[in-house]
């Protein structure tokens, strides 16, 4: 396109004198622009002259919090997911983890969340009595005869049965008892005051008392 | 035919009128963007680069038009802008080459204009190219506005605010400092 100024017909005249072999080199069509250029260029230049957008309501107010939770978001993220993954032996089954929520919750939920396998509860209070019964003999064996008459079981409270065990227990350890004979056994369990331990530790000990003891 | 075109003072009337203000605007670009675009282009060589220089040329207007008083023709004063972006534009280019060596930032011109999709020369033109770009900010002005364009010295002294002695002066001297550039470079190659 022609520029708006009136060409200087002197101009070829010139170069000619100054340099006959620039004014031969003369070339006008060595450059080119891309299609559709001078199509586009006046709504560019428009997109430029718009003025910046307004920063929404809020945005400073808001932005050191969600700058520190971006920290803390990055800060959280497990580094160990980066070290080398080391072979374990162990598994789980499929989708265990997704589970185990939805079976923890309900159970939650309920009063006593305590696990104590029905087998092993019985085998604790079976050893309890056993215990209980040989501390009781050997408590009414050892104490002198004129205090027989005046004591019975009744009147012994829980606390002084516990600190009656506690004091003694290196001398009536879970295994002497297991290793009692079973005439031994036979003789703790038929005696009545053995049966009335054992209805006291099944009715009125609490099971986390006995397991603590034992 | 008709000329559509709207005239220079037509645009500035309209220009002056809020209500068609934009549009008078959008009449002007579409009225000069070649002619700028071409005068732009051979002086800094690169499409993209004439782009850049176009359109920041282009948003002083819209921001300076309002000052504009008519002592000089538009278009001239449209040149003027133009021009001085473009030697702006330049200056920052060779900044930020300006840990490169001379022969570097040849090199490196003649290398973008061989992959130029836009640019249709030879080795001679390539060669003119970079002994443009070795010119002082006012021989490359008046060197390429005379030599692609053939403006007279007179309408280049409106346009550049300076002495019509001082343009020959500067162009004679550009003249002779190309073609030594070109020939040394093509009689090393030989």
């Amino acid at each position: 396109m022609q520029t708006p100024f009136t060409p200087d017909n002197q101009c070829s005249a010139e170069l000619a004198e100054l340099s006959p072999w620039l004014a031969a080199q003369r070339q006008q069509d060595i450059w080119r622009v891309p299609d559709s250029y001078f199509d586009h260029l006046p709504d560019q230049i428009w997109h430029q002259l718009q003025p910046q957008e307004d920063v929404p309501d809020g945005y400073f107010a808001q932005l050191p919090d969600k700058v520190l939770q971006r920290i803390r978001t990055e800060e959280n993220e497990d580094p160990v997911l980066d070290l080398p993954v080391r072979k374990q032996p162990y598994r789980v089954p499929d989708n265990y983890f997704d589970q185990l929520p939805e079976q923890v919750i309900p159970r939650a939920r309920q009063n006593k969340i305590r696990v104590v396998h029905v087998q092993r509860r019985w085998q604790t209070i079976a050893v309890a009595a056993a215990v209980l019964g040989a501390v009781i003999i050997g408590y009414f064996t050892l104490q002198p005869q004129e205090n027989n008459a005046q004591l019975s079981f009744e009147k012994l409270s829980t606390e002084e049965l516990t600190d009656y065990l506690a004091s003694n227990l290196d001398e009536w350890h879970t295994e002497q008892v297991v290793e009692l004979s079973e005439q031994e056994m036979t003789l703790l369990i038929d005696s009545t005051q053995t049966e009335e331990i054992e209805d006291w530790v099944l009715e009125d000990m609490d099971i986390e008392d006995l397991e603590d003891l034992l | 035919m008709q000329d559509l075109t709207p005239s220079d003072e037509q645009i500035l009337e309209r220009f002056r009128q809020p209500s068609t203000r934009e549009s008078a605007f959008t009449q002007l670009m579409r009225k000069y963007q070649e002619r700028l675009y071409w005068h732009v282009r051979k002086m800094v060589t690169f499409h993209e680069d004439a782009d850049d220089v176009l359109q920041n040329t282009f948003v002083k207007v819209w921001k300076a038009l309002d000052n504009f008083r008519g002592d000089a023709q538009l278009y001239t004063w449209l040149y003027r802008i133009a021009t001085n972006e473009a030697l702006a534009h330049i200056k920052q280019r060779q900044r930020k080459s300006a840990d490169q060596s001379l022969d570097e930032e040849e090199s490196s011109i003649s290398e973008r204009l061989k992959a130029d999709q836009y640019f249709d020369g030879d080795e001679v033109d390539r060669l003119l190219q970079e002994a443009i770009d070795t010119l002082p900010d006012k021989q490359r002005a008046v060197f390429t506005m005379r030599y692609y364009d053939e403006l007279k010295y007179e309408d280049m002294a409106h346009i550049l605010e300076t002495s019509v002695g001082g343009l020959k002066a500067n162009y004679h001297h550009a003249v002779k400092k190309v073609e030594a550039y070109v020939k040394e470079r093509l009689n090393q190659a030989m």
